[in-house]
């Protein structure tokens, strides 16, 4: 018998379809992955099992848990279900703890409300299950507060929230999005033991298919409120019968085709720069040591190159990109480009800061709302002011929406009019309106869909033979890096532990970091992407 | 376009409210500095639309005359806030975490921490009450509230990715805060002004309240409801007038600051249509 079984569940808010005709089913100790991309509805699918829906949302069909249907229930009814049968583990640990309770309460929680323990048993408890998701000892005591921890170690309190009082099935919302790779690893290897011993089962819903071949029984793949492939893992990734989970799996590993070659001549020289954060000039500032982000790091482009720079949460790589831009300041060492030096604080000449543009990473954050695309587009131009007629912008305004991919008209429209992707696209367009030499990608395609991702890249690849570019790749994901770069460097703690090419990093790893990091990219099985 | 419900009334009251003023600059029905004994304390009627005070002037006439008073004190006491508070906002968030931001800052709290009335009496004491001093004293108090507000938007605005980008641009901080940051924080600021602006009336009307603000015979919201204090139990529609055009008029602007937030910010477009 099944734990849990969706059968033609569909839902609507305000006339708009969310979920259609979804099926769903959860066996005893089973993982089964649920995959799709953003707004594809599977978080709506999670919080439809639990019964969370807004009060305006509109279902049909039917849920069952065990022999009961669950989405007939009342809130009261489901308030004994919530947290005891089905628990929910969430993606962002840090909003998902409250910061004004221990770690250990908010463990012993779901005990107090469904088992009827006792205080003193219910903390008990709640200090073995932490040690039993693997917190060290020192944070088992009982007044430890989330903020005192680790994001890792917050996902694993999560877990142990969600696990504590044996339910039959968890459910989580892409438990390992917000978490390094390394530490991504550790979480998942933590809820695949906790399935195998314990024989809970485990709806483990994200975007990332390489996590769930790693660990999923069945998969579903979702696609705007459908589910279009679901089935044994392998069955669905070798097969691979409906076109969608071919563009999904296509996208995974995608290697823009052309890759430009470098030429020898110099253009980015980074010479054994430090920085530090905590140099505040202010009145009341602590006079306290500053916090060193970057040390003694070097590194070179050339001409035509794409450099990565991989690294983890906190290994300095914004710092490095703020600190190339001459928009933060180093200490030591120097930054030269195109023989010119480039130090933030002291000026640097238009012609120069020309030279280099930059592209973000959250597509959202990379524009003013309020000005409309022609002016955002043009926004380089101020840098070489009075150069240009007001006309000569406009037609250069337009001939770089058309090559990323827009028309001209959207000139007129507003940023908040565009999906994540096209505002990636500008992001490009105004990086390119003035022609410079080196675009710093700072992680420019993290927060994108798989197959947007994918799309992006290879616009990417093609600017860059087109005009000449030389990239500064930085990303969190070894694994797109490798595929986009002709030379990778990998960074820990602000230096720089290896350098080589791509290939070499990934085969053969010499540094213990490296080799880590190579060790911990989920993959997805070389013969289930190329046998068909 | 949707508009909301709150912002239609908001409109209308404000309107009313600004009417009313204008058209007292012409017209009144009675001459509200002329004393006529014989009419006094009447209740309200054809000829006296909200009856007569205890000097026989018509309340009505007072009122729309009062308006004028409220809305040039408050107005000139925003303006004031808003012509130095902002400014000093702006370089407060671009010069964060250097001196300049702590001295603009602290100088702030300085003011804060006396109680408005009391530098009101204060500059009262020294150069007499006036209309005038009222101003002063008012915008005094608004210019902290307007750089507080400015330097905590700002300060969000400039962690954000298109700061940097203009950064990276050439732009400079001056030029930032002119082109980026004050267009986003602009909504924020209308919404605080129209509080400042009702705010504005209410302090008007508590300093001509304790006979600190425009001096008789010229008619004032506040100073009617302090003469009309002693007459309250045989004649409460002298305190009754003057106080439900006081919450009004707050209230019209209040809610139309919040109206014209919604509509100016193009994100929130989207959501009211």
């Amino acid at each position: 018998m099944n734990i849990l079984s969706v059968s033609d569940f569909s839902l609507t808010f305000k006339n708009k379809n969310i979920l259609k005709n979804v099926h769903l089913k959860v066996a005893p100790g089973q993982i089964v992955g649920l995959a799709g991309e953003s707004g594809s509805g599977k978080s709506m699918t999670a919080l439809s099992i639990l019964n969370l829906l807004p009060s305006y949302s509109k279902k049909t069909g039917k849920i069952f848990f065990k022999d009961s249907c669950i989405s007939d229930f009342s809130d009261k009814e489901m308030c004994r279900i919530r947290g005891d049968k089905i628990s929910l583990i969430f993606q962002e640990p840090l909003t998902a703890l409250n910061p004004l309770k221990t770690i250990q309460s908010q463990v012993a929680e779901p005990l107090l409300i469904h088992k009827n323990y006792t205080k003193r048993e219910a903390n008990q408890v709640a200090a073995d299950t932490l040690h039993r998701v693997g917190l060290p000892k020192h944070l088992l005591h009982r007044d430890v507060y989330p903020h005192e921890i680790s994001g890792g170690q917050q996902q694993r309190v999560l877990i142990a929230k969600g696990f504590v009082a044996k339910p039959n099935l968890i459910i989580a919302d892409e438990p390992t999005t917000s978490l390094d790779v390394t530490t991504q690893a550790g979480i998942l290897k933590l809820l695949e033991d906790l399935v195998k011993s314990e024989g809970v089962s485990l709806l483990l819903i994200t975007h990332d298919l390489a996590v769930l071949s790693q660990c999923a029984h069945r998969v579903a793949i979702m696609k705007s409120g459908e589910i279009v492939e679901e089935g044994e893992t392998e069955e669905v990734f070798r097969q691979r019968k409906s076109q969608y989970t071919r563009k999904l799996l296509d996208s995974v590993n995608y290697a823009p085709a052309k890759k430009s070659k470098a030429s020898g001549k110099l253009l980015l020289s980074v010479d054994k720069i430090s920085s530090s954060y905590g140099s505040s000039e202010s009145l009341f500032a602590s006079k306290q040591a500053k916090f060193k982000v970057l040390n003694n790091v070097t590194l070179k482009i050339f001409e035509r190159e794409i450099l990565g720079v991989v690294g983890e949460s906190g290994s300095g790589k914004s710092t490095l990109v703020k600190t190339i831009l001459g928009v933060h300041k180093y200490e030591n060492g120097s930054i030269i480009l195109n023989n010119k030096k480039i130090d933030a604080g002291k000026y640097i000449d238009s012609e120069t800061r020309s030279l280099m543009q930059v592209v973000f990473q959250d597509p959202y954050g990379s524009f003013n709302p309020r000005h409309k695309i022609r002016r955002l587009v043009a926004e380089p131009f101020h840098l070489v002011k009075g150069v240009f007629t007001k006309k000569d912008i406009n037609d250069r305004v337009d001939i770089a929406l058309r090559e990323v991919g827009l028309s001209p008209d959207d000139a007129k429209r507003y940023i908040h009019e565009f999906s994540g992707g096209q505002r990636q696209r500008i992001a490009i367009a105004r990086a390119l309106i003035i022609k410079p030499k080196l675009i710093i990608l700072d992680e420019a395609v993290s927060a994108l869909d798989v197959s947007i991702k994918a799309q992006i890249l290879d616009l990417l690849a093609e600017l860059a033979q087109r005009h000449a570019l030389s990239y500064l790749f930085v990303s969190h994901d070894l694994s797109v890096v490798q595929n986009v770069s002709n030379r990778v460097i990998v960074m820990q703690k602000g230096t720089v532990v290896e350098e080589g090419t791509a290939s070499e990093i990934l085969s053969f790893p010499k540094a213990d970091y490296t080799k880590k990091l190579v060790k911990a990219i989920p993959k997805i099985p070389v013969s289930w992407l190329s046998g068909g | 376009m949707k508009i909301p419900l709150a912002f239609i009334i908001g409109c209308i009251l404000s309107f009313l409210f600004f009417v009313m003023t204008i058209v007292s600059l012409f017209w009144i029905p009675h001459e509200v500095e002329k004393l006529n004994i014989l009419e006094r304390l009447k209740g309200p009627s054809y000829q006296y639309f909200l009856g007569t005070d205890h000097f026989g002037r018509d309340i009505f006439s007072m009122l729309m005359v009062g308006g004028q008073t409220s809305i040039t004190v408050a107005l000139i006491a925003v303006s004031v806030g808003m012509i130095f508070g902002i400014p000093l906002g702006l370089l407060a968030a671009a010069s964060r975490q250097s001196i300049w931001d702590d001295l603009i800052m602290r100088s702030n709290d300085l003011i804060f921490a006396f109680p408005s009335l009391v530098i009101a009496i204060l500059i009262t004491a020294v150069f007499g009450p006036s209309a005038i001093n009222a101003i002063i004293a008012i915008g005094i108090f608004n210019v902290p509230v307007f750089a507080r507000v400015t330097r905590g938007a700002a300060l969000s605005i400039w962690t954000l990715d298109f700061i940097l980008s203009a950064r990276i641009a050439g732009k400079g901080s001056l030029r930032i805060s002119v082109e980026h940051i004050l267009p986003n924080i602009l909504s924020l600021l209308i919404v605080q002004g129209s509080i400042q602006f009702s705010l504005g009336i209410l302090a008007e009307a508590g300093l001509s309240y304790v006979g600190l603000g425009v001096q008789p015979p010229t008619p004032s919201w506040g100073r009617m409801l302090a003469d009309s204090q002693t007459m309250i139990s045989f004649a409460p529609n002298l305190a009754l007038f003057p106080g439900i055009t006081i919450i009004l008029a707050v209230l019209g602007l209040n809610l139309l600051g919040d109206g014209a937030r919604d509509l100016l910010d193009p994100r929130l477009q989207d959501k009211i249509r």
